[in-house]
C-alpha cells in the first residue's frame, strides 16, 4: 500500500516537473525601441539639437506606430507583434517581446511605420488603437502615424511650437511606410531572449530627402506635405545592437 | 335623575363623538390619498413612456432599402446600451462648459438638425461654420459631415466632441468625468456587465442610440406601401422629382452618398471648400455631401451654410442659370416652371416621418 503511494507520488511530481519545465519557453524575442538624436539618445524637453540647417531645436513629445511587426527566416516570417504604439516617454511602451519559433536562421526584422486602411476605418478600437492614446484625428477619421512636437528658436509658428503629425491612409497622403532591417544571422532558442535594440533617430524625420526648415515649416498636421515627411521618417530606424540574454532558470 | 338614562345617553354622545372623529380621519386620509394616486400613476406613465425594452431596441430593415453599410448585427444593441447611449447624448456632462449636449444642436422634433439656424453653435458664444444635418438612417451612409471627414459612425461623436467650437472637450477628460459620477458607472455597469467606463464602450454605447434613428414611414413611404394615395400635386411633383432632382437625390434614402459641387456662391466669410478639405482635389472645391430629403420640411434653413430659409429658395436657386461650375446633372431643373417648383415642394412635404420625429425611444429622458 504504501509503495503504491510512494508511486503515485513520483508520478504526480514527474508530471508537474514536466510541466514547469515545459513552461519555461517564455518570450525568446525582446525588441527594445531606443529613440536617439544622430549619434546620441533623445534626452526630451532638452534645447540642445540642430537640424540641417543648424537651427536649434528640442523635443517635447515622440510618439509613433508600428504594425505587422515580423521576423524574417529564410523562408519565413513569424510575427512579433500586430500593432504597438510607442512613446518616447514611456519606457515600457519601448520593449517589445514575443515568442517566435525556434531557428538558426533569421537575418532581420519587418514592420510598417504606421497603420494600415483597414484599421482605420474600423471605428472604436481598443489597446494601441484606442482614440484615447492621442493618435486619433477627430475630425478627420485616421490614424497620426508619427508624432513628433517640441520647440525651436526659429520655428515661426505660435509659441514656437514645432507640431508634425503624419498620418494618412488614402489619397492625397498615404503615409504608412515600409521598413526591413537587416542583420548578420542568428539563432533564436527556448531558453535565451534575443534582444535586439533599433535606434529611432529624431533627425531622419527632419531631413533627407527632404530638409526641414523650422522657420518655412514648423508645423505639418493635415495632408500638406504630409507625404513628404513619411519620406523622411522612413529612415529613421537601424539596428544599434543584437544581444542574447540567458533566461533564468 | 335617571340613572340608567343618563348613562346611556352619555354613553351615545361619546360613542357619536368617537365616530365623528374616526369618520373625519378616514375622510382627511382619502382626500389626501387623491394627489398621491395621481402623482404615482404620473410616474408610471413617464417609466412605461422612457422604458426601453428588447422589442425597442430590434432595428427593422425598410423593405426596398439597400444593404446597410454599418454592420448592427456585430455592435448588437441591448435595452441598457441603448438606455446608456440615450442618457448622453442628452447629456451636457460632455461638454466642457457643462451647458451643451448632442441634443443642443441635433433636436428630435428636426429630425435631429437645428431648426431655424444656419449655422451650428455650442459652446457659449461660439458658432460653427456648417449646418447641422438631421440624424437619420445613418447605418446607410459611408462617411459622415458635410465633407465626408468622418469614416466610420462609431467615430463621429469624436468630432464635435473634441471640436473648440461645439463640445470643447476632450476624450479622456470626458471619460474622467463619467467615471467620477455614480449614476454613469450604474448606466455602464447595466449596459456593458461592470463599471469599466473606456472609450470604445462610451462610443459604441452612442453608436446603439444612433443606429436605432431609422425614419422610413412617411406619407411617400407609405404610398409605396399603397396605404395612402397621393394628390394630384404630390403626384405630380413626385414625378417631375424622378425627372430633374433623382440623379441625386435617389430613392429610398434620398441621397447617394456622393459629393456635388452645384454652383452656390462661395461665402467669403466663411470659406469652406467642403470635400476638397478631405481629398485635397481640385475637383472637390465647393463639394458637399448630397443630404438625404428625408423630413426636409423640419430642417428649414438650407445647405452646408444654411443660406436658404425655404424650400421656394432652394428650387429658385436651381431654377436659375449660373456661371458658376455646377454638376451637369441640375441643367434639366432650370427649365421648372414656378407652378412645377410647387409641385415639387407639395412632393418634398411628403418625405415628413411624423413617427419618426415623436419616436419616444429618442425623446429627451430627462422629462421636459
Amino acid at each position: 500500500m504504501l509503495r503504491l503511494l510512494r508511486l503515485v507520488c513520483m508520478i504526480v511530481i514527474s508530471v508537474i516537473a514536466l510541466m514547469g519545465s515545459a513552461r519555461i519557453s517564455a518570450q525568446n524575442i525582446l525588441l527594445r525601441f531606443v529613440p536617439m538624436v544622430q549619434q546620441r539618445p533623445l534626452v526630451l524637453d532638452s534645447l540642445m539639437y540642430q537640424n540641417h540647417f543648424a537651427q536649434l531645436y528640442s523635443v517635447t513629445r515622440f510618439r509613433w506606430y508600428c504594425t505587422n511587426v515580423r521576423i524574417l527566416g529564410e523562408s519565413t516570417q513569424e510575427r512579433i507583434a500586430d500593432v504597438i504604439l510607442c512613446d518616447a516617454e514611456d519606457s515600457a511602451s519601448l520593449r517589445v517581446s514575443a515568442t517566435v519559433p525556434v531557428s538558426q536562421g533569421y537575418s532581420g526584422v519587418s514592420f510598417v511605420i504606421g497603420v494600415d486602411s483597414l484599421r482605420n476605418c474600423t471605428g472604436a478600437q481598443e489597446g494601441a488603437l484606442d482614440p484615447i492614446n492621442g493618435m486619433f484625428w477627430s475630425w478627420n477619421s485616421g490614424y497620426i502615424f508619427v508624432k513628433l512636437e517640441g520647440y525651436a528658436p526659429a520655428s515661426s509658428a505660435q509659441g514656437k511650437k514645432l507640431e508634425y503629425h503624419i498620418g494618412g491612409y488614402r489619397p492625397p497622403a498615404i503615409c504608412t511606410r515600409s521598413v526591413t532591417l537587416p542583420f548578420q544571422t542568428i539563432s533564436v532558442a527556448d531558453h535565451s531572449t534575443v534582444q535586439i535594440d533599433i535606434a529611432v533617430d529624431v533627425a531622419q524625420i527632419l531631413t533627407q530627402p527632404h530638409n526641414i526648415n523650422f522657420q518655412e515649416r514648423p508645423v505639418v498636421t493635415d495632408f500638406r506635405y504630409a507625404q513628404e515627411m513619411a519620406d523622411n521618417y522612413q529612415d529613421m530606424f537601424r539596428i544599434l545592437a543584437i544581444k542574447n540574454i540567458p533566461l533564468p532558470r | 335623575m335617571n340613572t340608567s338614562r343618563h348613562t346611556y345617553s352619555v354613553f351615545v354622545m361619546r360613542a357619536v363623538l368617537v365616530a365623528c372623529v374616526v369618520f373625519g380621519g378616514v375622510r382627511t386620509y382619502f382626500l389626501n390619498a387623491e394627489p398621491n394616486g395621481d402623482e404615482d400613476e404620473a410616474a408610471a406613465a413617464r417609466e412605461r413612456f422612457f422604458r426601453i425594452d428588447s422589442v425597442d431596441v430590434v432595428l427593422k430593415y425598410p423593405e426596398g432599402f439597400p444593404a446597410p453599410l454599418y454592420d448592427v448585427k456585430e455592435l448588437r444593441p441591448t435595452p441598457a446600451g441603448f438606455v446608456l447611449g440615450r442618457s448622453l447624448f442628452y447629456d451636457p456632462i460632455l461638454s466642457g462648459d457643462y451647458f451643451t449636449s448632442c441634443a443642443s444642436c441635433h433636436q428630435q422634433f428636426s429630425a435631429f438638425a437645428h431648426v431655424d439656424h444656419a449655422l451650428s453653435h455650442a459652446v457659449i458664444g461660439s458658432t460653427g461654420f456648417r449646418n447641422v444635418p438631421a440624424l437619420q438612417n445613418l447605418i446607410w451612409k459611408d462617411a459622415f459631415m458635410w465633407d465626408g471627414a468622418i469614416n466610420h459612425l462609431e467615430v463621429q461623436p469624436l468630432a464635435p466632441l473634441t471640436n473648440p467650437i461645439e463640445l470643447n472637450e476632450t476624450l479622456p477628460h470626458v471619460l474622467e468625468k463619467l467615471r467620477a459620477d455614480s449614476s454613469y458607472r450604474e448606466l455602464f455597469r447595466r449596459a456593458y456587465g461592470d463599471t469599466a467606463i473606456t472609450s470604445k464602450r462610451f462610443l459604441r454605447a452612442l453608436t446603439q442610440f444612433m443606429v436605432l434613428m431609422v425614419s422610413a414611414n412617411s406619407r411617400y413611404d407609405k404610398m409605396l406601401r399603397k396605404e395612402v394615395t397621393f394628390s394630384a400635386q404630390e403626384e405630380q411633383g413626385y414625378r417631375l422629382f424622378q425627372e430633374h432632382c433623382s440623379s441625386c437625390h435617389s430613392e429610398p434614402l434620398f441621397s447617394d452618398n456622393s459629393y456635388r459641387v452645384i454652383g452656390l456662391p462661395a461665402d467669403t466669410a466663411l470659406r469652406d471648400s467642403g470635400r476638397a478639405r478631405v481629398t485635397g482635389l481640385a475637383d472637390d472645391v465647393f463639394a458637399f455631401k448630397v443630404p438625404s430629403l428625408r423630413n426636409v420640411a423640419r430642417t428649414f434653413p438650407y445647405m452646408h451654410d444654411g443660406r436658404f430659409r425655404s424650400l421656394n429658395a432652394v428650387l429658385d436657386f436651381y431654377r436659375t442659370t449660373t456661371s458658376l461650375p455646377h454638376d451637369p446633372a441640375l441643367r434639366s431643373a432650370r427649365a421648372l416652371s414656378e407652378r412645377e417648383a410647387q409641385d415639387i415642394i407639395a412632393f418634398l412635404g411628403t418625405l415628413t416621418d411624423t413617427s419618426f420625429v415623436r419616436d419616444r425611444r429618442f425623446a429627451d429622458p430627462r422629462g421636459y
